[in-house]
């Protein structure tokens, strides 16, 4: 991808920080017209942690999709096609992050936008701008994998999953 | 965000801010005339976050259930009719009331929607009846701010977020997190940003304030206020002879019941009261918070009370969060207006005086008394009520008994000030024009009182007062120890607490009807223990029936790994729940008796529900 407008953020949640209220995902239903994009992953009865779309360089989902409607926009965002999508469910079952819901809304599959409409505008996702903890950030990925808290979208907990 | 009204968040005592963009398109919908809602980063309490209500804020002004036009009953009907239809017949049914059988057959309530302004003005109207009852009606508010009164503490109070991102030491009691999320931002600045910071959380099972508790003072259930008590005699022994601002009274408090006796009720770890005790009394800068309707209640009132004295023995700083928007400031206008009067009734009272027949009429703003105080007090007053008027934006519980409904605005539509937990004077503005013929309360309330003046006065003769006391009489709180058995009812084998859910507010009024809390939760739910869940052979999403003194309901079941197994929690925020719950008057306290009940739980056979 070598368009000029490629965004390189993406949305970082901190461990230590999440208390699972889910204003996340309220601020996802509220901006995508009652659907949500944003599944809430369940960690062994102790937390429950919004599960983001990682808007994946080669992205499993789009391959999987047998219309072409998931595709990478001029962002870099991987985006889905209300037109296109049929509601097959094979991009839920490729994802390998689990991040597309089971639930279809419309008959079709929820799919993370990074809510593309306020980014292009400068600004952060819904989810990022509600979340009540401070705990999700929308961040430069180029700064941040090399840091030694980072792994893979998320900020290493020091404390939050063992703090039970 | 351009042409964007700044508003107040119309859930939680907390007073976030947002934006709404009044009928410029919003995206995805494409459409002119949609308004949109943004979050602000300037924000000074909550620095841009909106929990799962507050995200909701602009789905309750379009909302499609909002109500538009004033009804009327006519013929056991509500019709629909026209504001001078409704007003007049009001105004009438009011006069001829007071006329017949004193202006003291009728009661007034304000609700913790109006503003500030609003409750003064319906305070006015009661003067203008000439009515003694008149009182603020969101029961987990009341008693909380009762209990804060009563305990006579006068500790420092948190007045902005900032000093809470620096504070070293805090107690957080019950589940603070889930009742006004956006708190937790400030929380836990104060307890990532230092090394050496404490963050004592008060509660009974790992709930999502607890997960982040260090230490996490794990008391046995009901038993808040013991740990409490606890702390405060251990603090007021401590500082010996030290001149603190100390009243004789949270001696007495603690005077009835031996240290031993508060030690073993407890349940919690000595080091650890020790630790966050001498936290709190050393550091300069620490916080005791504490959430009404915090699942993990035995006396709202007592725990609230006990909280606020051991803020002022420890010099800690003091905030009590309240599930209804401006309940602070509602129910200081109905104190500062002198109200209830001599002979005047609080607001559970006047359901008892209305289910004997000694209240003929009620009119309630911006309130639903009748799912907010469910069960026996509410079924007989609504069936012996003569006139019931109710303002509202929603249909309730109170508008489908009601006589006349008038729809009234929400915050968004309307002007006004406000007032937050932390003490401050929030602006309400006017972004949208309320739907349909929908007008704000306190025009109402202006409406109404002109064409009372035109009628003539009726004679001031008391009919139902019982030589009550004044509002915030001395009912030490030690008495209340003393009385008060120390667990719930023994009905049932299971204590029954309320769960609130962080999308889903007070008593559900408004979020019931809601898109996002319809889908965090479509049909209330039980939580059940591990263990008790196998013991009745039923998994998470089967049904059970659960049984009450008050009635029965069937809930959903949710298996929950951290709960004690004598315990279960259901959101109060469904009519079906709340009414499994004891609504007692306690006579001494004037209020509501909130102490949660026991219940049985049954799994319903296969096929037969
Ligand atoms: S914490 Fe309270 S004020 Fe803030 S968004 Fe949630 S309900 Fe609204």
């Amino acid at each position: 991808m070598t368009s000029p407008n490629v965004v390189t953020k993406r949305i970082v949640l901190d461990l230590d920080r999440c208390t699972g209220c889910r204003a996340c995902g309220a601020a996802c239903h509220v901006g995508h017209h009652d659907q949500t994009n944003l599944v809430p992953g369940k960690v062994a009865d102790v937390a429950l942690l919004p599960v983001h779309c990682r808007h994946c360089a080669q992205p499993a989902c789009a391959a999987a999709c047998p219309t072409g409607a998931l595709y990478t926009d001029e962002y870099g965002f991987v985006r889905r096609s209300e037109l296109l999508c049929i509601g097959c469910r094979s991009c839920a079952l490729a994802c390998p992050f689990g991040v597309i819901p089971d639930e279809f809304v419309r008959h079709v599959a929820p799919k993370c936008d990074l809510c593309v409409d306020r980014v292009v505008e400068g600004g952060i996702p819904r989810c990022v701008a509600a979340c009540t903890a401070g705990a999700l950030s929308f961040v430069d990925l180029e700064e941040t994998v090399g840091t030694p808290e980072y792994v893979g979208g998320r900020i290493q907990s020091r404390s939050t999953l063992r703090r039970a | 965000m351009k042409n964007a009204e700044r508003s107040i968040c119309p859930f939680c005592s907390m007073g976030c801010t947002l934006f709404i963009r009044p009928g410029t398109g919003a995206p995805y919908v494409g459409q002119e005339g949609i308004p949109a809602l943004d979050y602000d980063p300037e924000g000074h309490v909550n620095r841009g976050s909106l929990c799962g209500k507050g995200n909701m804020a602009l789905e309750l002004m379009t909302h499609p259930h909002r109500l538009q036009t004033p009804l009327l009953r006519l013929d056991g009907e509500l019709r629909p009719a026209s504001w001078d239809a409704a007003l007049d017949t009001l105004a009438s049914e009011i006069e001829r009331i007071r006329n017949a059988d004193g202006p003291d057959a009728i009661g007034i309530l304000a609700g913790p929607c109006l503003s500030n302004e609003e409750a003064a003005r319906a305070a006015t109207l009661a003067h203008r009846i000439g009515t003694p009852h008149f009182d603020f009606c969101l029961p987990e508010d009341r008693v909380i701010l009762g209990g804060i009164a009563r305990s006579r503490a006068h500790p420092e109070p948190v007045t902005s977020v900032e000093e809470i991102d620096a504070m070293t030491a805090m107690l957080v009691v019950g589940d603070l997190f889930t009742l006004a999320p956006c708190i937790a931002k400030p929380i836990l600045n104060a307890r990532y940003e230092r090394r050496h910071n404490v963050l004592g959380v008060l509660g009974f099972w790992k709930s999502r304030t607890a997960l982040f508790g260090k230490p996490l003072l794990r008391n046995r259930p009901g038993r808040e206020a013991v740990v409490l008590a606890l702390l405060l005699a251990t603090a007021l022994d401590d500082v010996g002879g030290r001149s603190v601002p100390w009243r004789a009274e949270a001696r007495m408090v603690l005077d009835g019941l031996d240290r031993a006796t508060l030690q073993d009720l407890a349940g919690v770890e000595t080091a650890d009261l020790a630790w966050l005790l001498d936290a709190l009394r050393t550091e300069e800068r620490s916080g005791v918070f504490v959430g009404c309707g915090f699942a993990e209640t035995e006396r709202v009132d007592l725990v609230a009370g006990l909280a606020a004295l051991l803020a002022e023995a420890t010099g800690s700083r003091f905030l009590s969060m309240l599930t209804g928007p401006n309940s602070r400031g509602v129910h200081r206008a109905v104190l500062e207006a002198g109200f209830p009067k001599a002979g005047g009734l609080t607001s559970p009272e006047m359901l008892e005086a209305a289910g004997t027949g000694d209240l003929t009429a009620i009119v309630s703003f911006g309130c639903d008394p009748l799912s907010s105080l469910p069960g026996r007090l509410a079924d007989a007053a609504a069936e012996k009520l003569e006139l019931v008027a109710v303002t509202g934006a929603m249909p309730s519980e109170t508008s489908r008994v009601a006589d006349v409904v008038l729809p009234s605005a929400v915050w968004g539509e309307k002007t006004g000030t406000t007032w937050s937990a932390f003490g401050e004077a929030g602006a309400l503005v006017e972004a949208m024009p309320p739907p349909g013929a929908a007008r704000p309360d306190g025009a109402i309330l202006a409406d109404l009182g002109a064409r009372l003046d035109d009628a003539p006065d009726a004679p001031d003769a008391p009919r139902i007062g019982r030589g009550r006391r004044g509002f915030f009489d001395d009912i030490d709180l030690h008495v209340r120890m003393e009385q008060r058995e120390l667990v719930g009812r023994e009905v049932g084998t299971h204590l029954l607490l309320p769960e609130f859910v962080p999308s889903h507010s007070g008593d559900g009024l408004f979020t019931r009807h809601l898109s996002w809390p319809r889908h965090e939760m479509p049909e209330p739910v039980i939580a059940l223990s591990r263990a008790h869940a196998a013991e009745l052979e039923v998994q998470e999403g089967d049904h059970v029936r659960v049984r009450s003194r008050e009635a029965e309901a069937v809930l959903k079941v949710r298996v929950e790994l951290n709960l004690p197994d004598d315990v279960v929690l259901a959101p109060p925020h469904y009519p079906e729940v709340r009414r499994l719950t004891s609504w007692r008057l306690d006579t001494a306290l004037r209020d509501l008796d909130l102490r949660p009940g026991r219940v049985s739980v049954e799994p319903i056979p296969e096929g037969t529900r």
